[in-house]
């Protein structure tokens, strides 16, 4: 035997005690061993009457564990048909994690999007609104407030271009208002 | 989704390609909620998972309460389960593997035992009686093996594993596995050795 202890690893002095240990591991069923213990068992268990004898040993230790009791098969039957119908109803019953399936992608945009591009909006009509008021007031009372402005500024020295202006102003005005 | 619910087992859909697609396939739809899935993947490996667990317990109701529970964790898990190459199958062996050593374990701390270990009864004559007598035998050597070696050799011997399905279910490794079933037996060798010899005298050896 090597200083390796693996089942695998055996030389020809340490075949009975591999072989040993490999029926007490795996018990007598050789194709439940593993590749590498049957293939360096195999020549030993060929030809050695010893291996024979303690492999048919074996044999009858497994027989024996499997007098183990097992349920009779029609009590199993009945118990085992209950007992799933009592797992499904429990499982009707229990809280789960449920897979959601992914969404399909939507054609809208996305809120935050959406917000600024209304905003914008908002924001150029507000603008356009408070520029025609102003615009428009400036318009209409411009010259009004033109030859106000002037007259207050000329004083009493220009009596009669302060008349014209605010004739010609009136006169805008009134168009203004029709 | 209540229609998806009530579809048959019938209607599950064209036979898949391979066993293996197929136990995906019902994972991913008992995932989705479909108990018809949930179902068929039960019934496929209900009998199995009673039968690691009424060997590691030794308790048809206790057996059955943790078989339940395994499929309960398996309905619960839903999407979060990666089912591997195999199947559900090993991710089922190592659910019931641990909730049966944990109740074990739990029973051990929790029973207090006056009982007496029995001499073994003198050759009986009638055979029917003698074979009961050697079931109880067995099964009382198996249920005085620590845990870990029952649950090992429950796997290998009684449910045909092999001992890297063995090493997967308890999450341990193949040298770990060898250790444990070499222990089992070597155990289980001294417990019934006077059946065993009888056996052997029976048959000749």
């Amino acid at each position: 035997m090597t200083t390796d202890n693996r089942l695998g690893d055996t030389t020809s002095g340490g075949d009975f005690e591999a072989l040993d240990r490999a029926l007490e591991t795996y018990g007598a069923d050789r194709t439940r061993w593993p590749l590498e213990v049957r293939h360096a068992l195999s020549h030993l268990m060929a030809t050695s009457p010893e291996a024979q004898r303690r492999l048919r040993q074996a044999g009858m230790f497994d027989r024996l564990l499997d007098q183990a009791p097992v349920a009779s098969a029609a009590a199993s039957a009945a118990a085992r048909a209950a007992l799933l119908e009592r797992i499904m109803v429990a499982a009707t019953h229990q809280p789960r994690l449920v897979h959601a399936p992914a969404e399909a992608p939507r054609t809208r945009v996305t809120p935050a999007i959406g917000w600024r591009e209304h905003g914008f909006a908002a924001a150029a009509l507000a603008a356009s609104l408070v520029f025609g008021v102003i615009a428009g007031q400036t318009t209409a009372l411009g010259p009004v407030a033109v030859a106000l402005v002037t007259g207050v500024s000329a004083g009493s020295g220009g009596a009669e271009q302060q008349l014209a202006a605010t004739d010609e102003a009136e006169g805008l005005l009134d168009e203004d208002l029709l | 989704m209540a229609a998806i619910q009530g579809d048959s087992i019938a209607g599950l859909g064209p036979a898949p390609a391979s066993a293996v697609a197929d136990e995906a396939g019902l994972v991913a739809r008992s995932a989705r909620g479909e108990t018809a899935a949930f179902r068929t993947l039960t019934e496929r490996h209900l009998t199995s998972i009673v039968a690691i667990a009424r060997r590691m317990l030794r308790d048809d109701a206790e057996a059955e309460d943790v078989a339940q529970e395994t499929f309960l964790r398996l309905w619960r898990a839903g999407a979060t389960l990666d089912v591997g190459p195999a199947g559900v199958k090993p991710w089922l062996r190592r659910v019931v593997s641990n909730l049966c050593i944990d109740r074990v374990r739990g029973a051990k701390r929790l029973t207090v035992t006056d009982e007496v270990p029995e001499v073994p009864d003198p050759p009986r004559q009638l055979a029917g009686l003698e074979s009961r007598e050697m079931q109880r035998r067995v099964d009382q050597a198996l249920g005085q093996l620590p845990e870990r070696q029952r649950l090992a050799l429950t796997l290998f011997h009684y449910e045909g594993l092999s001992q890297v399905e063995v090493g997967a279910a308890m999450g341990i490794s193949d040298e770990a596995v060898e250790s444990l079933l070499g222990r089992a037996r070597r155990q289980l060798k001294v417990d019934l050795k006077a059946e065993w010899q009888a056996l052997l005298m029976d048959n000749g050896n």
